[in-house]
């Protein structure tokens, strides 16, 4: 299977997924399509975060009902058709709020986990 | 708000395009799978494995689709959609089963749907008028039950004085004659306090109704209003009835307004169809007096009862006052005791009917039959369904193999069975509204036609869909969860026919069976016992002869004949009769027999000590040839003869019961008696003794009556004619009407009908349910049949192969035959043995419908069990027959 056993692939924390795609099209100019933000999350956690597709696309899905992301067809980088998704004025909103949660969460999980 | 109302639109959009958005979707995702494709061959690998690498991580594309799709939240509604589509491609391509199983389904549910559909026109129906569940009759009571005829001044006693009610009004049924647009007919009306309307809460459709003050001035205010269907029949619907003058009584009335057309009054099934003042009370009324303290108890009393107030407490106040009013009231101690004592309040929010008295138990007796009809019905297409699943075993497996669900199949068969019961229920409608005018004629009209709106409303239609939803999932369940606990492997390999896993289902099957036998022969016992209770109460002697008499009714009540000409008219009519060809003798009588309303009066029997109980008796006023005519036979002494004329004096003739109870041992002829209070009463001569009759209804004991002479007292309004003809009585009934006619076009003739006519009427209660019990017994007993035929053909199809074995090794016909039969007849037997213990307990419950059996009836349970089990063995005799001329060749090579 040739998947290295020490370099341990978290598990996304649950409930996180949308917070770093919307976060991942906020940092990015340009609309993405859904393996770029795959690659993107990998690529920056350092191959830390994996994001199952089994679940990818579902959110998309959810975030495009609830009017936090936007998406139109287009062509990648090597001209074949894809659907690329852009943050909207309700996703960037969404995004501040999950970000402040996870910050005071974040927070919170350290203080207990810190050393007195 | 407004981004929920967005997430719908997208939603909508969604489903709109939805095969688009698959589509997208799909694309989508084989564009993310060639990208990682390609990723894995850039790290090193080789095409193939690259691109299987990615699959792999990807997983399962249609799956992921589904998840995806699921976010859109129409999962649901989508797999509904298929499980219908498909449910519906089952049915059609097995036209059998399926015309079995809604047929079946549809005789239960339309049986269901008729029932109660009457249950909830006698029944449930709220009165249409606004919040009828405040309205309450103000009754009283006493040991003798309860009476709910109040009169006037206790009414404004307790109007003027109860704080509970937010109104209280008062009303008089009656009938009238009334003439409009100059023809004469017989209306059921009413006389009404000022507030009837208003405390109603009903409106006019034209015009205005009454109010207050249109009840001020006795006598002063001869309007009217008439019922929408009156209206309707009468005036054609014309606008420009307002205004115009009827008589009722042959009083003159203005029209003022038209009721709505729902309104029909108070009294369930009979339409009221003009409303007066009570002030005109006097005037169209009976002609009691409204003020008399003491008597005339005829007024229904309404109230409506505030918000907040309990019941209980409102009572109580009434009964306060009721009592302070009785207490100036002359009245006989027992008569106080019987039915004076208390208030009694009884809730009107269904209006008030005499219907509804006849009828709930009867028709709850139905509905309870015609749930276990519905429950054979279910247990039928639960096997049908048990043998079809075990057919589809293989599509089953093949379908659990391949990933499905169990839930899931589970829910797609129960949506075959919802959607043959949902058809069932349909067509079940279709019946049921078909035949619940025929349940209606059952009904007798007493007087007036009976109205009764049954036409299927929203309740019908729900109550008709909630039970064939509950029974889709009832019949379903079972055989669903069976069906789709499947051995995968063995089922695969096997072939179709291999009896394996198979005994549990079986099994299921073999306990529909038994508890069909066992309801069915419930049914059969309680269809006997109503259908041999009719028979008796139509062999019952009645004392009178039946056969050969016309009867009718001539009722002068508001009309021109009065006094002598009243008495003129009689005689007149009397020879007319006489003369008519046919008619061997012709009568008349003040009471009618079976219910004919005989009046009661006061006895004295000198020399008797007299207890309450016996100091009334019912007196009918005859002409001579009255016991001719109707079949009496005289036991002792003469009939009245010409020479009891005005001036002889009076004499009695009494039945044999009047005989023995006030002159035991004594030899009544000669004796005095008087009947009725001064100054009327008169010492009469006992001059002839007759065998005693059933005039009040064929149930009850003969009559005590007193026959007095009609020549020798003073003439009646309402008599009955009484003719005892040659021929087919009904023969003569238009000659009858021509003859009354050419006497005066304005003598009123009603009710013309032979004496075994009115004697079958009377049996109206006990007709509907054993006619009904009947039908359903043996349809029950059919269904039950049809179950047991299927699965014994069945278990024989499957078996083929082992009976040609047991045929090539030397069985005999008759052998495989009582291999068969031997089956059939167990399952019978153990639904019987369950069935009679169940029939023995509940039979109880309807003894008092019954009449000249007990409900352990042996006679009665052992016809029914001995049907039961001759239609059971012939239901088994067919496949075990066809068992036997398997051909052993054929069978064992089919394999």
């Amino acid at each position: 299977m040739g998947r290295d056993k020490h370099q341990k692939k978290s598990e996304l924390l649950p409930g996180t997924l949308d917070m770093l795609v919307l976060k991942t099209l906020e940092r990015n100019p340009m609309p993405m399509h859904g393996y770029g933000i795959a690659q993107y999350i990998q690529q920056i956690s350092q191959d830390v975060l994996q994001v199952e597709e089994g679940s990818l696309y579902p959110a998309l899905q959810r975030m495009k009902l609830k009017g936090w992301v936007a998406s139109e067809w287009g062509y990648s980088t090597n001209n074949r058709r894809a659907r690329f998704y852009r943050l909207t004025a309700a996703g960037r909103k969404q995004l501040e709020r999950e970000e402040s949660d996870f910050d005071r969460m974040l927070e919170a999980i350290l203080r207990v986990m810190q050393p007195v | 708000m407004v981004n929920q109302l967005s997430q719908i639109w997208r939603r909508l959009i969604y489903y709109w395009r939805r095969d688009e958005f698959d589509r997208e979707l799909a694309e989508e995702m084989r564009f993310h799978l060639e990208l990682k494709s390609e990723g894995n061959r850039a790290a090193g690998m080789a095409p193939e494995e690259a691109h299987l690498t990615a699959q792999r991580q990807f997983g399962n594309p249609t799956l992921l689709q589904e998840v995806s799709r699921e976010m859109w939240g129409y999962r649901s509604l989508e797999t509904l959609v298929q499980d219908v589509r498909y449910g519906l491609r089952m049915l059609i391509r097995h036209p059998g089963f399926t015309a079995v199983a809604v047929l079946s389904l549809a005789l239960g549910i339309g049986a269901n749907t008729a029932i109660f559909s009457l249950i909830d026109a006698v029944l449930l129906k709220y009165l249409p008028v606004k919040a009828p569940e405040q309205l309450y009759l103000i009754a009283h009571a006493g040991e003798r039950g309860v009476s709910e005829g109040s009169n006037f001044p206790l009414f404004e006693q307790l109007r003027d004085h109860s704080q509970s009610f937010s109104g209280l009004m008062a009303f008089n049924p009656n009938q009238w004659k009334v003439t409009a647009n100059g023809e004469t007919e017989l209306i059921s009306g009413q006389v009404v306090t000022g507030n009837y309307f208003s405390l109603l809460g009903v409106g006019a459709a034209l015009g205005r109704t009454l109010t207050v003050d249109d009840d001020r001035v006795p006598k002063g205010h001869p309007v009217a209003v008439i019922s929408y269907a009156y209206w309707q029949r009468r005036f054609a619907g014309d606008p420009g009835v307002l205004g115009q003058s009827i008589a009722i009584d042959l009083m003159p009335f203005t029209i003022i307004g038209v009721t709505p057309p729902e309104f029909f009054g108070l009294q369930v099934g009979r339409s009221t169809d003009i409303s007066v003042p009570m002030s005109m009370h006097p005037l169209v009324g009976s002609g009691s007096s409204l003020s008399n303290r003491s008597g005339w108890w005829r007024l229904p009393m309404l109230g409506r009862l505030k918000p907040g107030v309990k019941v209980e407490q409102a009572r109580a106040e009434l009964d306060v006052l009721f009592q302070q009013f009785m207490a100036d009231v002359e009245m006989k101690p027992e008569w106080r005791r019987d039915s004076f004592a208390r208030v009694e309040l009884i809730p009107a929010s269904n209006g008030l009917a005499e219907l509804r008295r006849q009828f709930s138990s009867p028709l709850q007796v139905l509905m309870v039959v015609v749930g276990l009809v519905l429950l054979i019905a279910c247990a039928n297409v639960a096997n049908l369904l048990l043998a079809r699943a075990s057919v589809r075993q293989k599509e089953i497996a093949i379908r659990l193999a391949i990933g499905a669900g169990r839930v899931r199949l589970v829910r797609q068969l129960l949506t075959e069975s919802v959607l043959l019961a949902l058809t069932g229920g349909s067509l079940g409608l279709f019946f049921a509204y078909r035949v619940s005018n025929l349940l209606v004629s059952f009904i007798p009209p007493k007087g007036a036609p009976l109205t009764l709106h049954l036409s299927p409303d929203a309740r019908i239609l729900g109550f008709t869909a909630a039970v064939s939803l509950l029974t889709g999932i009832l019949f379903g369940l079972a055989p669903a969860l069976q069906a789709t606990r499947v051995e995968l492997n063995a089922t695969l390999k096997d072939n179709a026919r291999s009896p394996s896993g198979s005994p549990a289902r079986f099994g299921l099957g073999k306990v529909l069976i038994v508890s069909q036998v066992a309801i069915s022969l419930l049914l059969l016992v309680g269809a006997g016992l109503f259908v041999r209770s009719l028979q008796n109460l139509k062999h019952v002697e009645t004392g009178f002869n039946r056969d050969h008499v016309l009867l009718f009714n001539i009722n002068c009540y508001g009309t021109a004949y009065k006094g002598d000409k009243l008495s003129a008219l009689h005689q007149e009519l009397l020879e007319k009769m006489n003369a008519l060809p046919g008619v061997r003798s012709a009568t008349l009588s003040t009471a009618g027999p079976i219910g004919g309303g005989m009046d009661g009066r006061r006895i004295t029997v000198p020399g008797f000590a007299h207890r309450y109980e016996d100091e009334g008796i019912s007196v009918n006023w005859v002409e001579q040839r009255y016991f001719e005519t109707m079949g009496i036979s005289l036991v002792a002494g003469r009939d009245f003869s010409l020479q009891d004329s005005e001036q002889a004096p009076k004499v009695a003739v009494i039945s044999e019961s009047v005989a023995r109870y006030y002159f035991p041992n004594e030899n009544p002829l000669g004796r005095r008696i008087t009947v009725g209070l001064p100054p009327e009463a008169g010492q009469c001569e006992i001059v002839g003794v007759v065998k005693g009759a059933k005039f009040d209804g064929l149930r009850k004991e003969n009559t005590r009556v007193v026959y007095l002479s009609h020549r020798q007292s003073w003439t009646r309004p309402s008599i009955t004619f009484a003719l005892r003809t040659a021929g087919d009585p009904s023969n003569l009934i238009a000659a009858v009407r021509r003859e009354v006619r050419a006497v005066g076009q304005d003598v009123p003739v009603t009710s013309v009908k032979t004496l075994a006519a009115q004697v079958d009427e009377s049996l109206a209660r006990e007709r509907l349910v054993a006619t009904l019990s009947g039908f359903f017994g043996l349809l029950a007993l059919l269904l039950a049949c049809l179950g047991l035929y299927g699965i014994m053909a069945y278990a024989v199809a499957r078996r083929t192969h082992e009976i040609g074995i047991r045929l090539a090794l030397g069985a005999q016909r008759g052998d495989v035959v009582w291999l068969v039969m031997r089956e059939t007849l167990l399952l019978a037997l153990i639904g019987v043995a369950i069935g009679l213990p169940a029939a023995l307990a509940t039979t109880r419950l309807i003894s008092d419908f019954l009449f000249g059996l007990t409900a352990t009836d042996p006679a009665t349970i052992s016809m029914a069990t001995l049907l039961m089990i001759a239609v059971a063995a012939l239901a088994g005799y067919l496949p075990a027959r066809r068992a036997s001329r398997v051909d052993p060749m054929v069978a064992l090579r089919d394999e």
